[in-house]
């Protein structure tokens, strides 16, 4: 299941409360450039991730030319609320895709309350947390010596669902996120659009 | 009430004064069959329009509004360039019944014939800008007022899956040359999304290829 040549380390060898979020940092940007490729049909936006709460986080992607497409809202214990969605797109199907991959891109880290296993590549030392969600297991991966969760992929039985990457030159700053996914042609890319050109005013 | 009190109320009432005067209210139009006369004599001898704009988003769960900037064109007839500089590149032609967009990794073109949303927006924006949508009362209730630098139109859709996107739209057009200056649309709950003209110029020149897509 695994790719490299893993071995398995006794855990927990580090407590995950050393990983920090990357939605839950001071300084993070809430504007995000967004394109979404669904089979052949492109279409780009402006997505906000806004901290409502410690509990919750706001997800609302608009069109360039302001049109609300959606408006989640995703708790830390897993609950959800669709605030919003264009009529065009409120299919279940849709809702549930993007409640999944959203939300595993804001709750970045393992949940603390579930039991992991925590393996180490032997070559290249990257660490793999893993642990059943739901139906399916997730694999967070993070670089030797880093806080940070910078890549998570997503199994739903045997198979391959979901792969999200955070693209980072610092320890800090998200440079992009992308979404892609095994078995439908969809892939979500974000790019945050920093202080110097976000667009936002007071 | 000591004296620095009193001076700093009057102070205050000069600034609410001027700031009353800046947001003059509205009342009720006088004459809407005027106004839309003089809409329809504008429309018809506007060939061009090119103005900056300023997109104001307000969405209720942020305190800050997202501002987008660019360059709106518009050629009759039913020609129009929506070219966004911020906060990233895009842009949005509609014409000979297509509508082309491009941002700054993808380009896409459309048939409005094939598509009954994309006609729908069309018909929308060309409708604001050159006043036609005030001729649809069947689809929108619409109510007329002004001020002394204005004329305001406010229109509600009558389709309630229409409500349930678009609340209300407003539209403000200056009196001085019946040209739209701004637009609000508002949507459930708080959300609305403002556009405002500014540095308006009627017809100039605009060389047919702003609105081709080749």
């Amino acid at each position: 299941m695994l790719p490299g040549d893993f071995q398995r380390l006794p855990e927990p060898i580090e407590p995950l409360n050393d990983i920090i979020p990357w939605f839950q940092r001071e300084d993070n940007p809430i504007l995000y450039e967004t394109a979404v490729d669904i089979y052949k049909n492109h279409f780009s936006g402006l997505m906000v991730i806004k901290s409502i709460s410690e509990e919750s986080h706001r997800a609302v992607f608009i069109t360039e030319l302001g049109i609300k497409v959606f408006d989640m809202e995703f708790f830390s214990k897993g609950d959800f609320i669709l605030h919003y969605c264009l009529e065009a797109m409120n299919r279940r199907s849709i809702i549930r895709t993007l409640q999944n991959d959203i939300g595993l891109m804001i709750h970045n880290v393992p949940d603390q309350n579930i039991k992991y296993k925590v393996f180490s590549d032997r070559l290249s030392h990257v660490k793999i947390i893993m642990q059943r969600s739901g139906p399916g297991t997730r694999y967070y991966f993070m670089e030797t010596g880093s806080h940070n969760i910078n890549k998570i992929i997503q199994h739903t039985g045997l198979r391959k669902k979901v792969n999200l990457q955070f693209y980072s030159t610092s320890d800090n700053r998200i440079d992009s996120i992308k979404i892609s996914h095994y078995n439908i042609k969809l892939d979500i890319q974000l790019t945050p659009l920093h202080e110097n050109k976000s667009g936002i005013s007071e | 009430m000591n004296r620095n009190a009193t001076f700093f109320t009057g102070l205050m009432l000069v600034f609410l004064s001027c700031r009353i005067t800046a947001q003059e209210s509205y009342q009720s139009m006088g004459n809407v069959e005027a106004f839309k006369n003089k809409l329809e004599v504008m429309s018809g001898s506007t060939h061009t329009i090119v103005s900056d704009f300023i997109q104001e988003k307000n969405l209720s769960i942020l305190s800050e509004k997202i501002i987008s900037k660019g360059l709106f064109m518009f050629r009759q007839e039913n020609n129009i360039r929506w070219e966004y500089t911020e906060p990233t590149k895009y842009l949005i032609i509609i014409s000979n019944n297509k509508l082309y967009t491009r941002d700054e990794k993808n380009q896409k073109l459309y048939d409005l014939q094939t598509s009954k949303m994309f006609q729908e927006m069309n018909r929308f924006i060309s409708g604001c800008i050159q006043g036609d949508i005030l001729k649809n009362d069947q689809e929108y209730a619409i109510e007329y007022f002004e001020n002394s630098k204005r004329y305001y139109v406010k229109l509600i859709p009558r389709n309630e899956k229409m409500k349930q996107m678009l609340q209300e739209v407003q539209i403000y057009f200056d009196k001085s040359d019946l040209t739209v200056a701004s637009l609000k649309m508002v949507e459930s709950g708080e959300d609305y999304t403002k556009i405002d003209f500014i540095n308006k110029k009627l017809n100039t020149d605009i060389p047919l290829e702003k609105f081709s897509f080749n």
